[in-house]
């Protein structure tokens, strides 16, 4: 699966953008990267202790609003959402967007660095 | 305090969680001090989205518009608050938004180039370390408009640390914290709260002084820690 998708992301890098290809595929994480970006959560969050949000880890495949002890909005509680890496990702493009009334503003601008930092978070076991 | 002085800026983060409980501690405190303190608020008080009227019911400074941004003249001074925590941008740096700097424009269109400009907001205002959130995305619209004057004084707080830079006649200063003291730009993992020994705390946490002597050039800030 993961061989599939990395020749995925490089045949879309090496046809030309005008194929749509890379519009439609979201861009292979680099977990390396995605730590340094990281930091730019950690005003709120870190791996784990709860503060203005809930720990992180293991929040690749969890379901949302669920972490022991933090308060979180009614609207993520009721969300019914699971952390899948799809997910994530139209969550840190735009919280709110997502699920109105969340209580996280944050956001990424650039794929890319979504997936990075979603791909280092998938490995925080 | 050891010197009284004429007021107190207060770049903001007055709480951590913006809770109803976190406010009254901070106003109990605050009414210790016996000075007027002008205030910006900080993204920790605006914790639970994008309305900052909570806050600004405690802390807003007359007059206030907008999100909270107001005006004053003090000593000759004109000093700005201006609001960059209300909705944030990319990687959580601030915004100043279009409202703002428009109302901004109005405000200093009829002081004279020679009045002493003092600026203060929470995020730093200039791009310090945008991978950290540290900085303002719209930051130089403001600093554009403020151009002309021969003083440009601009604070902030956030960062937790003491943190100057110099564009062309604008001086970027920002305050250490009361609270904790945060790691330099882009050392160690993240912007979190950084552990020290004990007896060390108080050498990195501290307040800034402004003295201001018209004439002279440009304000004399004076950092001192709390050890």
């Amino acid at each position: 699966m993961i061989c599939v998708r990395i020749l995925s992301a490089s045949l879309a890098a090496s046809l030309a953008v005008g194929a749509g290809r890379a519009l439609a595929d979201p861009p292979q994480g680099d977990p390396v990267r995605g730590k340094t970006l990281y930091s730019a959560c950690m005003g709120c969050h870190s791996l784990d202790e709860n503060d203005v949000g809930p720990k992180h880890r293991g929040v690749v495949g969890r379901r949302a609003g669920t972490v022991q002890g933090f308060n979180y909005s009614p609207a993520l509680k009721a969300s019914g959402l699971t952390w899948s890496e799809a997910n994530l990702d139209r969550w840190l493009t735009s919280p709110q967007a997502m699920v109105p009334g969340a209580r996280m503003f944050f956001s990424i601008s650039n794929a890319q660095n979504r997936a990075d930092i979603i791909a280092y978070l998938a490995q925080q076991r | 305090m050891p010197v009284q002085p004429a007021f107190v800026l207060h770049t903001g983060d007055v709480t951590h969680l913006a809770s109803p409980e976190q406010f009254d501690t901070a106003q109990a405190a605050f009414s210790e001090i016996g000075v007027p303190i002008h205030f910006v608020p900080g993204e920790h008080d605006i914790v639970d989205g994008t309305d900052p009227r909570p806050y600004l019911a405690r802390f807003g400074g007359p007059g206030a518009k907008g999100d909270g941004w107001y005006s004053f003249d003090a000593g000759g001074v004109h000093f700005i608050a201006l609001i960059n925590v209300v909705r944030l941008g990319d990687k959580g740096q601030g915004t100043l938004g279009p409202d703002q700097l428009a109302w901004l424009k109005d405000d200093v269109a009829g002081l004279r180039a020679s009045t002493p400009i003092v600026a203060f907001a929470h995020f730093p205002m200039w791009s310090l370390y945008p991978d950290w959130g540290w900085g303002t995305q719209d930051g130089a619209a403001a600093m554009a408009l403020l151009s002309r004057f021969g003083s440009v004084t601009v604070l902030n707080g956030h960062i937790h640390q003491i943190q100057q830079t110099i564009e062309g006649r604008t001086v970027f200063h920002t305050a250490r914290s009361t609270a904790y003291p945060q790691p330099a730009p882009g050392e160690g993992a993240g912007p979190g709260p950084l552990t020290l020994p004990p007896e060390q705390l108080r050498g990195a946490i501290g307040l800034t002084s402004a003295a201001i002597r018209t004439g002279h050039g440009p304000l004399a800030l004076t950092d001192q820690t709390l050890a």
